[in-house]
């Protein structure tokens, strides 16, 4: 039990994110805005990525509390603050975190600059964990079932799922003519470590009786699968922990784990010169666990009446411990499983002004900078989760402040907050890239307070024209 | 120089940015003092019996013994964490006899380690209730912990002869709570 919670409180501080790179999104000079759309409207001669250190994102988020509420040095017993919290949060709150490293990336351009196409290529590794708020499994562990007699208690609140996994993918982006620009990009995962137990269902309830004092159900239709794992979750397993994901976890990165397949694609339309319009779907795939995988299932019916109830019938007693444990059987299962990655969806619109004619700044040589100064547009996000999708609407102002020197400041209400403030600057000196962004930073004035965190930042080697 | 200048706003914005971010004082510490306190309530035991069912062959039979098995109370969240319990049982008597009710509790000898004594008064025109409600502290919570049997044992009381077409019953029910101190 108590691991549990620690793990939970754990899960909390890791602080995820929610995934919406809205900074990043559409913003152009930034190679690794493909990764959110490959159908971007890029444009470079090459680039690649320094390695490790060309995508560093992560993000982490909770709904209806913080790390303060939980953790908070202000003499609160810490027991006090989780029944608050669970007290304070509803069954569709969660908590979500999400890094990316990007191991290496690149990409060129082919054909000419009037028929541009571009390639684009990597590997990043992902940590990824979505854990709904157990709600009624968390009161019947805090308070037991006696204050709640005749309440239902839903174990489909159980309802969590982290994995880490690398990905190999290949884009492929082409303008098709002045107006419409579309990417594909092709992805290969490898997942490393999965657990997924997301379809869960059942209830425990006690009402009272006339003749017998309580009428105990329980029906449970829990699973959890996991892959990846299976040698560190064996009791006998007593080798050396740290030493043994060294070994493993390169292996599995580099095409070792369990395999999947996915696809990206994306567009950006112009219908007017100055009006622009993207969309984008990210992270079409599914992977399968076939290797190492270890599951549990605690699955069955069971009405309790008590340890003796049968007083008429002759013959020996039930043993209503082992009834149980035979009407729902904690059972170790090796079966395969699928599971879908999460489904991100982006789209924008931008209308730009300010147009640069003949400043003495112009790059006649090519698109080296936007023919706009500034745009201001709106983007939406939806993201698929085990129950209804995460979505966000972000309005945004971009602006090149200088030659070399763009900035992108983002507002976007989501389900954490309303007053998501975020700034993104990307910079090129040369052929050198770097490129911050970070959200909600009206919360940096005390991040435990915060609901959610997202940053990125990378360095690029860039050749030729950044971008519009 | 133009560069230099984008360095100092980078560089300018960074500290900005920084020196913006701080944190409440934050213990992850007191994880270790986490401490729940669930009390759970659950049937213990529920039995009737028939004024007939004393009489075979229309001769009294005037025990019932049963032994039930309370693997339940023998695992190590038990052991560890119940820190207090109660028993309730409550018995209704329909019946115009008099009955003793013990409960008695097996370690895992056999031996009696405990018993719950009920006397029910016999019915005279109204339903009797007898409850009686047994509560295990720290003092005496591991009297639960080492009992592996419960024998429950319902003895008739001398007086008028019952026939199997005897009017009446006899019913037991019991629950009982549990106190956990989880740390």
């Amino acid at each position: 039990m108590r691991k549990i919670v620690t793990f939970l409180c754990l899960s909390v501080s890791f602080y995820c994110f929610s995934q919406n790179k809205e900074v990043l999104y559409n913003f152009t000079p930034t190679p690794q805005t493909l990764l959110t759309n490959p159908g971007a409207d890029v444009k470079y001669k090459w680039f690649f990525g320094v390695p490790l250190l060309s995508g560093i994102s992560a993000n982490a988020g909770s709904t209806g509390f913080d790390a303060y509420s939980l953790f908070a040095n202000n003499n609160v017993d810490f027991t006090t603050k989780v029944k608050n919290v669970v007290a304070a949060t509803s069954k569709n709150d969660y908590v979500t975190a999400n890094e990316q490293l990007e191991i290496f990336t690149g990409g060129l351009r082919i054909g000419g600059e009037d028929d541009p196409s571009y390639i684009s290529f990597g590997m990043y590794q992902e940590f990824d964990s979505f854990i709904y708020m157990p709600k009624d499994p968390a009161i019947l562990a805090l308070y037991g079932n006696k204050d709640y007699i005749g309440k239902n208690f839903n174990l489909g609140d159980l309802n969590a799922k982290a994995e880490v996994l690398s990905v190999f993918h290949v884009g492929f982006n082409k303008q098709l003519n002045e107006k419409l620009i579309v990417g594909g990009r092709a992805k290969i995962y490898s997942s490393i470590f999965n657990a997924t137990s997301t379809h869960n269902s059942g209830y425990f309830y006690t009402t009272q009786d006339s003749n017998l004092i309580y009428n105990q159900v329980i029906h449970s239709d829990l699973e959890l699968n996991t892959s990846g794992a299976a040698k560190y979750l064996d009791e006998n397993y007593n080798g050396d922990l740290g030493t043994d994901l060294v070994n493993d976890i390169p292996k599995k990165a580099f095409l070792g784990g369990n395999l999947g397949l996915g696809m990206d694609l994306g567009l950006t339309y112009y219908p007017q010169k100055n009006i622009q319009l993207t969309a984008s779907l990210v992270d079409i795939g599914f992977i399968n666990h076939t290797k190492d995988v270890v599951g549990y299932t605690f699955k069955g019916d069971y009405a309790f009446k008590g340890v003796l109830t049968n007083f008429n019938e002759d013959g020996t007693v039930d043993d209503a411990y082992q009834d149980f444990k035979d009407a729902i059987p904690f059972d170790t299962i090796y079966k395969k499983y699928k599971t879908q990655r999460p489904l991100k969806f982006y789209s924008s619109i931008q209308y730009s002004f300010e147009e640069d004619r003949g400043d003495g700044e112009c790059n006649c040589e090519g698109n080296d900078e936007s023919m706009y100064r500034s745009a201001v547009g709106a983007q939406f996000f939806a993201m698929s989760t085990p129950r209804t999708p995460m979505l966000a609407l972000t309005a945004y102002y971009r602006r090149r402040i200088l030659k070399g020197l763009q900035m992108k400041a983002t507002y976007t209400i989501d389900s954490y907050s309303f007053s998501n403030v975020g700034l993104g600057l990307t910079t090129k000196i040369g052929v050198f890239n770097f490129y911050a962004m970070a959200d909600n930073l009206l919360s940096y004035k005390d991040v435990s307070k915060a609901n959610a965190l997202t940053f990125q930042l990378g360095f690029n080697i860039i050749a030729g024209g950044s971008s519009k | 120089m133009k560069y230099r200048f984008c360095n100092r706003i980078i560089l300018l914005t960074l500290l900005v940015l920084s020196s913006f971010s701080c944190s409440s004082d934050l213990d992850y510490n007191q994880v270790n003092d986490f401490n729940i306190q669930p009390v759970f309530t659950t049937n213990l035991a529920y039995l009737e019996a028939k004024a007939p069912d004393f009489v075979e062959n229309n001769v009294e039979q005037p025990i019932f013994g049963y032994l039930t098995n309370t693997e339940f109370l023998n695992n190590t969240f038990v052991d560890q964490d119940l820190v207090k319990a109660e028993m309730y049982f409550r018995i209704k008597n329909t019946i115009n006899r008099a009955y003793r009710f013990n409960v008695t509790f097996l370690n895992a000898a056999g031996a009696p380690i405990y018993t719950i004594a009920m006397n029910v008064p016999a019915y005279s025109g109204t339903e009797t209730l007898t409850e009686k409600t047994e509560t295990f502290s720290a003092a005496n919570i591991v009297i639960l912990k080492n009992t592996t049997k419960l024998a429950f044992t319902i003895v008739m009381l001398p007086g008028p002869p019952l026939t199997e077409s005897s009017p009446g019953r006899i019913e037991l029910s019991s629950s009982v709570t549990a106190y956990f101190d989880v740390e």
